[in-house]
């Protein structure tokens, strides 16, 4: 077995060991197997442990180990904290890749002899990378599926009534989408209406394309117009 | 904080010409959620995403605080179907009618 600095915890005595003996910083990231937002942290903190070798870092099913989760307030899922001699001194709520990658530059950097300027200048240094990052992922998000709903909350939970109402449609045309829950993610939801250049939500993408929002959906559910969209496959019979 | 009046006389300097041109506040009055209805010819060959786009470019300012704007953007064609549509449907059967249209009240999940 290769030893590494990232262990994903399967005894919590591990984690608490860690916390308790180490003076040096543990960054702790909780995720859910079901939160597909996740898999992009997930790969974060894994390029991460690469980089800051000299510091700890655990992945928490958050469900799975409940007391943890409760100890450190997480509501949600993913959600990163970084820990010193058991005290939090960062923490990072949702996809917020940036966000990261900054809090663990400031705090780990010295222990592994990177300068925290140098450490947060490398993750400052480049805005238009940072940019095509994020473009690059909402272009991935957008393509995720055939039919794509941006929405506040999730299809079985909607968290605004417009939300609701595009769900409800979609659902009445028997239409197969996927969908975002742009509430998990901040840096996704102020991104998309930039990216494409459309204010609010919902927003309904097919093959990558933006339709519109609830309106413009309805509109084009009465002339029948959307279903015309929608690639066959997408439809359920 | 924006108000109904605010925005219909923006839009009135670009729509001068439409038929309809209605604004309403959903808010209750606290200016963050509105309803519109334009009619105008100016609308014609564009698709609802190119009207809608056009609305928020000259709403740009008061989209950043509205939370809600429900847009009925229409030719003075379309419309005059429209209101012959709802005609005919309001006769013959009213059940029909509101299954037809999206509700906007649906039951709880």
């Amino acid at each position: 077995m290769i030893s590494t600095n990232v262990t994903q915890l399967s005894d919590e005595k591990d984690l608490r060991k860690a916390l308790e003996e180490k003076s040096q910083e543990v960054v702790v990231y909780f995720w859910a197997p079901w939160a597909e937002q996740c898999k992009q942290v997930e790969s974060v903190i894994d390029d991460l442990a690469k980089k800051y070798a000299r510091t700890q870092f655990f992945k928490v099913e958050a469900e799975e180990f409940e007391d943890i989760s409760e100890a450190y307030e997480i509501s949600a899922v993913p959600t990163v904290i970084i820990a010193k001699k058991a005290k939090v001194v960062g923490r990072v709520d949702g996809v917020n890749v940036v966000e990261i990658v900054k809090q663990v530059a400031a705090n780990c950097g010295a222990t592994n002899g990177l300068s925290e300027q140098a450490a947060t200048t490398a993750a400052d240094s480049s805005p238009v990378e940072l940019k095509q990052d994020l473009n690059t992922r909402l272009k991935g998000l957008i393509e995720r599926a055939p039919v794509m709903v941006f929405i506040k909350g999730t299809a079985a939970q909607p968290r605004c009534g417009f939300s609701k109402k595009i769900v409800n449609m979609l659902n009445e045309q028997n239409i197969k989408y996927g969908y975002f829950d742009i509430l998990t993610d901040e840096q996704v939801r102020q991104g998309l209406k930039e990216y494409s250049d459309w204010p609010t939500y919902p927003q309904l993408y097919v093959e990558g394309e933006l339709v519109g929002g609830v309106d413009i959906v309805a509109e084009m559910i009465e002339s029948g117009e959307l279903v015309e969209m929608i690639p066959k496959g997408s439809v359920a019979k | 904080m924006v108000s109904a009046e605010e925005i219909c006389g923006k839009l009135q300097k670009t729509f001068d010409d439409a038929m309809v041109l209605e604004v309403e506040d959903k808010s209750g009055g606290c200016g963050n959620s509105f309803e519109l209805l334009i009619v105008s010819d100016q609308f014609d060959k564009m698709t609802p995403l190119g009207r809608q786009r056009q609305i928020h470019t000259l709403l740009r300012e008061e989209m950043k605080t509205i939370h809600a704007l429900t847009q009925r953007l229409y030719t003075v064609a379309q419309y005059e179907k429209k209101q012959k549509e709802k005609a005919e449907d309001a006769d013959t059967d009213a059940a029909t009618t509101k299954e037809k249209l999206p509700s906007r009240s649906n039951s709880q999940q």
